[in-house]
């Protein structure tokens, strides 16, 4: 028998109390660790896939939903823009690297994504098995996509039009799976990459064009911009602002502004899960006061048993630590729970959140629990040492 | 063994003396008074629970009040053992648990042997995975003076045992503490105003 077990079964005895300021602990810090995961990671997603990518440049529209269906193929795209002045971009001196992509199509909601190997080089993407393209209609898929639809090179598909259904299928023409891409932990791991090519004769473009005889006439859905000097951070989004049809859009700062947009609501989510912590303090600081007037008798027979004042004080203390240590785990446990069902049920598989994902700063939130319980318990603990033995045996 | 010189205390105004107490090894005295004239002061004098406003208590050599707090803690848990007037048991702990207590706090390591050969002695072994609420008013006082004489404590004090206990139960637990005392070799000091208690003893200080 010893204090830890003394005080277990004190709080074990009132059982519905003991499981209310759990329940309470639990749930303050389950919404701070939902918070902190869900926030870091989307953040850790949002920088891993923009990495590298200065500039995107596409049609004019919304810059954010440029961003989100160029980068990390969330949204629908603004439009198109035409292959001519795409290139002519890709020219200018500022101008490192220039990866066109094409958008279009989907294979059971995975998007099908034209581009040329300068994409592969910008992720430094690795093929766990086969080899890139070399025709129309070959395809590379992302590692997400051979496990989810269980693909594996040589299988072949139908891809459909649009973004997210599957309902209009392109008949004519499967796609042959020539490689399957090894993780990277990005939005490419959902992806089928392709020849911007094949997106063109799925359409029917190549042909239509070779038969008019007209210049080229082709589209792209964006351009991704690696600059050559930082030196064109100002300059060259202006320049493509108002001297063409495009528009520029920056990752970073079209980011920024979607996690202050986020921000707000994380904010009020973070002083609700506050407030509730706070109390859970007061509903075990008024438990532990209450239960002292019922208990003072037996603390009293303890002392006479030979417990030092300091052994009373620590048994009032374990109580309020016990029960918010074992809510704040439990809380830390449900926080992870609770994101791997929301990354369950997300729509789009490229941010997709994770519960097998943890953070040192989850022990920052356990340790909250513990001071909130040593805060809570501390003045019917410094009560209990103070009794007078004497007297509480005497009143009986 | 317990020798007092010259006890105090008082209540505001009120002032209390005691006798100076001399009680050897083995001894069996009573504490008589009226209610109110002092009896439980002097106990919890003599337990080592209330600090008196003057005076000294040895117990063997020990002068009790010139000890830290810790070491007065520890010294009763070994050595004194108390039965209160309200028979009273941790709610939240069974019998055994409730004794594993009394070991703990006594800086004993847990005896379960030890638990089962006093529970046994004092006729509630049945009870000894029963949580107090689960026992009669006899068997809740046979259960504290369990917890009391658990240790083997070579002073064991008893305050008003028998006041809410019918005749039957009255004289079981004098019995009891008796004869625990006596196979104990241990001393027996019982404060009351029981009259149902004097016959069973032949010392005795009037307060």
């Amino acid at each position: 028998m010893n204090l830890i077990t003394i005080s277990w079964k004190s709080l074990q005895f009132n059982r519905l109390t003991f499981f209310l300021n759990v329940l309470l602990i639990a749930f303050g810090t389950g919404i701070l660790t939902l918070l902190l995961l869900g926030s870091t990671q989307a953040g850790e997603k949002l920088k891993g896939n923009a990495n590298g990518i200065d500039l995107v440049v596409g049609a004019k529209g919304s810059p954010l939903q440029l961003i989100l269906s160029s980068i990390y193929f969330i949204d629908f795209p603004t439009g198109n823009i035409s292959l001519d002045d795409a290139q002519d971009l890709a020219r200018n001196p500022m101008v490192k690297r220039a990866v066109p992509l094409a958008l279009g199509d989907n294979y059971a909601g995975f998007r099908i994504v034209g581009t040329d190997t300068s994409y592969i080089n910008l992720y430094n993407l690795k093929l766990k098995q086969g080899r890139f393209w070399r025709k129309d209609f070959d395809v590379v898929i992302g590692s997400e996509v051979a496990k989810i639809k269980k693909l594996k090179v040589g299988d072949k598909f139908n891809g459909s039009h649009g973004l997210s259904s599957d309902e209009d299928v392109h008949e004519g023409n499967q796609n042959t799976i020539t490689g399957i891409l090894e993780s990277s932990g990005n939005s490419t791991d959902n992806l089928v990459l392709t020849s911007i090519e094949s997106i063109w004769n799925m359409h029917g473009i190549e042909k239509d064009h070779k038969q008019s005889g007209h210049q080229s006439k082709k589209e792209i859905t964006s351009l991704l911009i690696q600059y050559r000097s930082r030196m064109s951070i100002v300059l060259f989004p202006m320049m493509v602002n108002k001297s063409t049809s495009m528009q520029a859009a920056s990752p970073a700062k079209e980011s920024a502004r979607l996690f202050s947009l986020i921000g707000v609501g994380v904010q009020t989510a973070k002083w609700f899960a506050l407030v509730v912590m706070l109390i859970s303090a007061i509903s075990i600081f008024v438990t532990l006061y209450n239960s002292l007037k019922d208990r003072m008798y037996d603390l009293a027979l303890m002392r006479v048993m030979g417990a030092s004042q300091l052994k009373i004080f620590m048994i009032i203390m374990l109580e309020g630590i016990i029960l918010t240590g074992i809510g704040s785990v439990i809380g830390v446990f449900l926080g992870h729970v609770f994101l791997h069902i929301i990354g369950y049920f997300q729509d789009s598989p490229q941010a997709r959140l994770s519960g097998f994902y943890f953070m040192p700063e989850e022990l920052h939130l356990v340790a909250g629990g513990f001071f909130i319980g040593i805060m809570a318990a501390i003045l019917p603990a410094i009560q209990a040492y103070r009794a007078d033995i004497s007297k509480t045996i005497s009143i009986g | 063994m317990l020798t007092t010189k010259s006890l105090s205390h008082h209540y505001g105004n009120e002032k209390l003396s005691f006798p100076d107490l001399n009680i050897r090894k083995g001894e069996q005295w009573l504490l008589l008074g009226e209610s109110g004239s002092g009896k439980t002061t002097l106990l919890h004098i003599l337990t080592g629970i209330k600090k008196p406003f003057s005076g000294e208590v040895f117990i063997q050599e020990t002068e009790l009040y010139k000890l830290s707090g810790q070491e007065l803690d520890q010294f009763r848990g070994q050595n004194i053992g108390v039965v209160f007037q309200q028979a009273h048991l941790i709610k939240s702990l069974t019998v055994k648990e409730n004794l594993f207590l009394a070991q703990t706090f006594a800086g004993f390591k847990n005896n379960e042997d030890r638990i089962i050969e006093v529970l046994t002695e004092l006729d509630i072994i049945q009870k000894i995975n029963s949580y107090p609420a689960s026992l009669s008013q006899g068997q809740l006082q046979r259960a504290s003076i369990a917890r009391a004489v658990l240790n083997k404590p070579f002073l064991l004090f008893a305050d008003e045992p028998t006041s809410s206990l019918d005749n039957k139960n009255a004289k079981t637990v004098v019995d009891l503490l008796l004869k625990l005392s006596e196979s104990s070799g241990g001393t027996l000091v019982v404060s009351t105003h029981d009259d149902r208690v004097k016959e069973a003893f032949s010392k005795e200080y009037i307060l």
